[in-house]
C-alpha cells in the first residue's frame, strides 16, 4: 500500500495535523506522521474537491473533513484504487454539453414562438381609449424634433382630407393628422390613429392625391393596430431577454430590432389598405404610384427617410400600379390644396437638415 | 510596479494635500500596527488562468443562450477561491451551478414578472401622466431597495459556500433589515450632499461585520463616522472641484474644436459653413453622445482618483478596527495602491459591460492577500459552527447584485 505524507483536519475543529494516507483496496487509512491509527475513509463516501485549475495540492473531503495531499504521484496511486473520482474528461462531458445547449436554445425558441402570440392577446386587452391617449403622448414626445405647423387654414384643409379618406372606413377610433416642421422625407402610424407627417413629405408631394395615398397607408397601420403591436413586442422581446440574460439594458436592444421597421407583410397589408381607401373615397391611386417612384428615384439621405424604413419599393410600386383605383374627382379642392402647402408658414425651420444628394 | 503618469500626477496632489499648512485632514488615527501582524494571506491566481477559464464559460454561456452563466459563474469562484489561501490551506466554495439557476427562476416569478407587469401597465394602460410617473418612480425605488438586500443576500450565499479547513462561513442577520439600513443611509445621504457617507460606512458594515462568520465565530468591528468626517469632507470638496474643471475643459476642448471646422470650412471658401447646415441629425446625436460618454468617464475617473485617499483611510480605518476574536488586523495599503486597484476596477467594469467581474474580483483578493495582515495566534482553535449551514442561493442577487463578485 503507498503511502503519501498529508495535512488532515477533521471538519470539527481548524486544527491542522500531519497524516499518512495510505491508499488500499477499499478507503485511505489515514495515521498520525509520528504513529497511531485515526480514521479510514472509504471510497464510496469522500469526493474530489474540484478547483478549476491543475495547480495546486489535491483535495478529498469526506463531509467536512478535508485531505489535503501534495504528492505529485498521490492523483495516480488514488485513481487507480478508485476510478470514480477520476475527474471527467472533456470527451466525456461533450454529450452533457451539447444536451444542455440544445434545451437552452429549445426554451428560448419556444418562447421566441410563444411570444407573437402573447402580443396578440396583450393588444386586445388595451382598451381603444388607452391607445388613442399612448397615441398622443408619444406624438407629444416626437415634438422634440420640430415644431407642430398650426396654420389654421392648412390644418382645416388636412382634416377635409381626412375625413374623407376615413369617412367609410369604419376606424375605432378619431384620426388625428398633423404636420411638423421637419425637413425630412417621413411620416409616421403611432397608436390611437394617430399620424405624423413631416414637413420635408408635404413639400415633396406634388398634389394633393399623392398626398392622400401616403395618409391613406399610415391610417391602415393605425387601424390594423400595427404600431401598438410593435411596441408591446418589443416590451415583450424586453422581458424575454432580461428573464434569459439577466441584464436590464437588452430590453433597449430588442425595442431597437423590434420597432426599426415594419414587416414586409404589413407594408403589403398597408398597401392594400389604402388602395381600399382611395376606393372608397373616390381618389385615383396614381398620385399614389407616382409619389413613390418619384422618391425612389431621387432621394438618398442619410437620416431615415420615407422609403428607408419602407422596404422593397419595386415590389410595393408594382402591386399598387397593378391595384390601380379610378378617382372622381382630385383629393381636395386647388385652394384647400394651397392652404395646406402653406400650413407650416407660420412654423419657424427646424434645426434638423438632412444632407441629401442627388444620385448620379 | 512602475508609476503611471496618472499616479505620479496625484503623488503630487496627495504631497500637496498632506503638507500641514494647507489644513488638509492626514487621515484618522490607526493604532500603529502590533508585532505579531503579519502576511498570511497569499493569492496564486494568475491572469492567463483566469482569462482562459472566463473565456471558456463566457462562450459556453453564449452558445447556451445566457444559461450556462450560473455554473460559469460557479466555476470561476471555484477558481478564485482556490488559488487563495491562509496559512497555506487553500480556500474553497463548493456552491454549485444548479442552485443559483433554480434561485434565478424564483426570483423571475416573484419579482421580475411582476415588475414587468407594472410596467407594461404604465406604458400601455394610458393612465395619466402624473400616475405613470408616480409608478415609474416607486418602481425604481423598489428595484434599488431590492438591489440592497441583494447584496445582502449575495454575501450571505457566498460566505456560505466558503470553507477553510473545512469550517464554513456564514452572515446571519436579516437582509431586510440591512436593506432597510441602507435605504435610509441612501435617503440621507442624498438629503446631506453624501456628507453622511462616514457614518453610512461605519454603520453598514457594523451590521455585517457583527453577522459574518468563520465557523462559530464572529467579526466584530468599533468605529465611528465622525473619525472619518474630515478626510471625506475634503475628498468631496476636491472631487467636486476636480469633476467641474474636467467638464470645463471637455466642454472647452469640444468648442475649440467646433470653431476650428467652423473657421476651416470659411477659409476653404464655401458659402455656408458645413457645420451648420449640413450636420445631419446622426453626426450630431452621434456628437453629442461621444462627449457625454468621454465627459463622463473623465469625471468618473477623476472622481475616483481624488477619493481614493479617502477610500484608503476607509479600509486601513475598518480593517484595523475589526476583530475576529482575540485575531486582529491591519491593512498596509498606499493611497496608490487603492487608486490603483479601485479605477482599474471601474474600467474593467464598463469597457466589458460587466462581463469581466471575475478580473475585478481577482484584482480585489490580490489586492487584500499584498496588503492585508494579521495575528493568526489561536486560529487552531476555530471550531465549526451549529447553524444551519447552507442556506439557499440568493436570486435576488443574481439579479441587482453588482458588486465584483456576484
Amino acid at each position: 500500500m503507498p503511502d503519501f505524507l498529508a495535512s488532515y483536519v477533521d471538519g470539527v475543529s481548524a486544527a491542522r495535523r500531519r497524516v499518512r494516507a495510505s491508499v488500499g483496496e477499499h478507503g485511505i487509512a489515514l495515521a498520525k506522521a509520528e504513529g497511531g491509527y485515526i480514521t479510514t475513509w472509504s471510497y464510496d463516501e469522500i469526493s474530489l474537491v474540484q478547483d478549476e485549475g491543475s495547480r495546486g495540492p489535491l483535495r478529498l473531503a469526506r463531509d467536512l473533513a478535508r485531505l489535503t495531499v501534495d504528492d505529485p504521484d498521490f492523483p495516480a496511486a488514488l485513481y487507480a484504487a478508485a476510478p470514480r473520482l477520476r475527474p471527467g474528461t472533456p470527451s466525456r462531458r461533450l454529450p452533457g454539453a451539447l444536451a444542455a445547449i440544445a434545451v437552452s436554445v429549445g426554451t428560448v425558441a419556444a418562447l421566441g414562438l410563444a411570444l407573437p402570440w402573447l402580443t396578440e392577446g396583450a393588444v386586445a386587452l388595451i382598451p381603444i381609449a388607452a391607445e388613442e391617449r399612448l397615441g398622443d403622448r408619444e406624438v407629444a414626445d416626437l415634438q422634440i424634433l420640430g415644431e407642430p405647423c398650426v396654420n389654421a387654414a392648412g390644418q382645416a384643409a388636412l382634416d377635409r382630407l381626412v375625413d374623407r379618406l376615413t369617412a367609410h372606413a369604419g376606424l375605432p377610433f378619431h384620426a388625428k393628422v398633423v404636420v411638423e416642421s421637419v425637413e425630412i422625407v417621413n411620416a409616421f402610424a403611432f397608436p390611437g390613429g394617430r399620424i405624423v407627417v413631416l414637413r420635408g413629405l408635404l413639400d415633396e408631394s406634388k398634389s394633393a392625391d399623392e398626398l392622400a395615398g401616403v395618409l391613406a397607408h399610415e391610417l391602415t397601420h393605425a387601424s390594423k393596430r400595427h404600431a401598438l403591436r410593435h411596441q408591446m413586442a418589443s416590451a415583450g422581446i424586453g422581458v424575454l431577454a432580461e428573464m434569459v440574460l439577466g441584464y436590464s439594458t437588452t430590453g433597449d436592444l430588442g425595442a431597437f430590432i423590434a420597432e426599426l421597421t415594419y414587416s414586409r407583410s404589413e407594408e403589403a397589408e398597408a398597401d392594400a389598405g389604402a388602395l381600399v381607401l382611395l376606393r372608397e373615397a373616390g381618389i385615383s391611386s396614381a398620385g399614389f404610384a407616382d409619389f413613390f417612384e418619384r422618391l425612389s428615384h431621387t432621394t438618398e439621405a442619410s437620416i431615415p427617410t420615407y422609403l428607408s424604413n419602407h422596404p422593397s419599393p419595386a415590389d410595393r410600386l408594382a402591386a399598387v400600379r397593378a391595384g390601380a383605383v379610378e378617382g372622381t374627382t382630385p383629393a381636395l379642392a386647388p385652394t384647400d390644396w394651397n392652404a395646406l402647402k402653406r400650413i407650416c408658414a407660420d412654423a419657424p425651420p427646424s434645426n434638423v437638415t438632412p444632407s441629401r444628394r442627388k444620385r448620379s | 510596479m512602475t508609476p503611471t503618469p496618472l499616479d505620479r500626477a496625484m503623488d503630487r496632489v496627495d504631497a500637496a494635500a498632506n503638507a500641514p499648512a494647507t489644513g488638509f485632514d492626514a487621515g484618522p488615527p490607526v493604532a500603529p500596527p502590533s508585532e505579531t501582524l503579519a502576511p498570511a494571506l497569499s493569492y496564486d491566481g494568475t491572469t492567463g488562468e483566469l482569462f482562459r477559464l472566463w473565456l471558456k464559460t463566457t462562450l459556453l454561456a453564449i452558445l447556451t443562450l445566457g444559461f450556462y452563466r450560473f455554473w460559469g459563474r460557479t466555476r470561476i469562484r471555484r477558481y478564485l477561491w482556490s488559488r487563495l489561501s491562509l496559512l497555506d490551506d487553500r480556500f474553497e466554495y463548493d456552491g454549485t451551478g444548479m442552485e443559483l439557476f433554480v434561485r434565478f427562476l424564483l426570483v423571475i416569478v416573484v419579482v421580475l414578472l411582476p415588475l414587468g407587469t407594472i410596467g407594461l401597465v404604465l406604458q400601455f394602460a394610458g393612465l395619466p401622466l402624473i400616475w405613470v410617473a408616480v409608478g415609474r418612480y416607486a418602481t425604481l425605488l423598489v428595484v434599488f431597495f431590492l438591489s440592497l438586500v441583494g447584496h445582502y443576500t449575495g454575501q450571505r450565499y457566498r460566505l456560505s459556500r466558503s470553507l477553510w479547513r473545512g469550517i464554513r462561513g456564514g452572515l446571519d442577520g436579516s437582509a431586510w433589515r440591512y436593506g432597510f439600513r441602507a435605504l435610509g443611509y441612501a435617503a440621507l445621504g442624498s438629503l446631506t450632499l453624501s456628507l453622511i457617507k462616514p457614518w453610512q460606512n461605519v454603520g453598514l458594515w457594523r451590521y455585517e461585520a457583527r453577522y459574518t462568520r468563520l465557523g462559530s465565530r464572529y467579526l466584530a468591528f468599533e468605529g465611528r463616522g465622525r473619525d472619518l468626517f474630515k478626510a471625506w469632507l475634503w475628498a468631496v470638496i476636491g472631487g467636486f472641484f476636480a469633476a467641474l474643471g474636467t467638464i470645463i475643459g471637455v466642454l472647452v476642448i469640444v468648442s475649440i474644436a467646433t470653431l476650428a471646422i467652423v473657421a476651416a470650412t470659411k477659409y476653404a471658401g464655401l458659402s455656408t459653413p458645413i457645420v451648420v447646415n449640413s450636420l445631419d441629425v446622426l453626426a450630431l446625436a452621434g456628437g453629442v453622445t461621444a462627449v457625454y460618454v468621454i465627459g463622463l468617464l473623465a469625471v468618473s475617473i477623476v472622481w475616483l482618483a481624488i477619493t481614493a485617499r479617502f477610500e484608503r483611510n476607509w479600509l486601513v480605518y475598518s480593517v484595523g478596527r475589526t476583530r475576529f476574536g482575540e485575531i486582529g488586523f491591519a491593512l498596509e495599503a498606499t493611497t496608490r495602491d487603492v487608486r490603483r486597484l479601485r479605477i482599474g476596477n471601474f474600467l474593467i467594469w464598463l469597457l466589458t459591460l460587466g462581463l469581466g467581474w471575475p478580473f475585478v474580483a481577482h484584482r480585489t483578493l490580490r489586492f487584500y492577500a499584498r496588503t492585508l495582515r494579521l495575528d493568526t495566534v489561536g486560529i487552531e482553535r476555530l471550531s465549526q459552527s451549529e447553524e444551519p449551514s447552507r442556506p439557499p442561493a440568493s436570486g435576488l442577487a443574481e439579479l441587482f447584485d453588482t458588486t465584483g463578485f456576484a
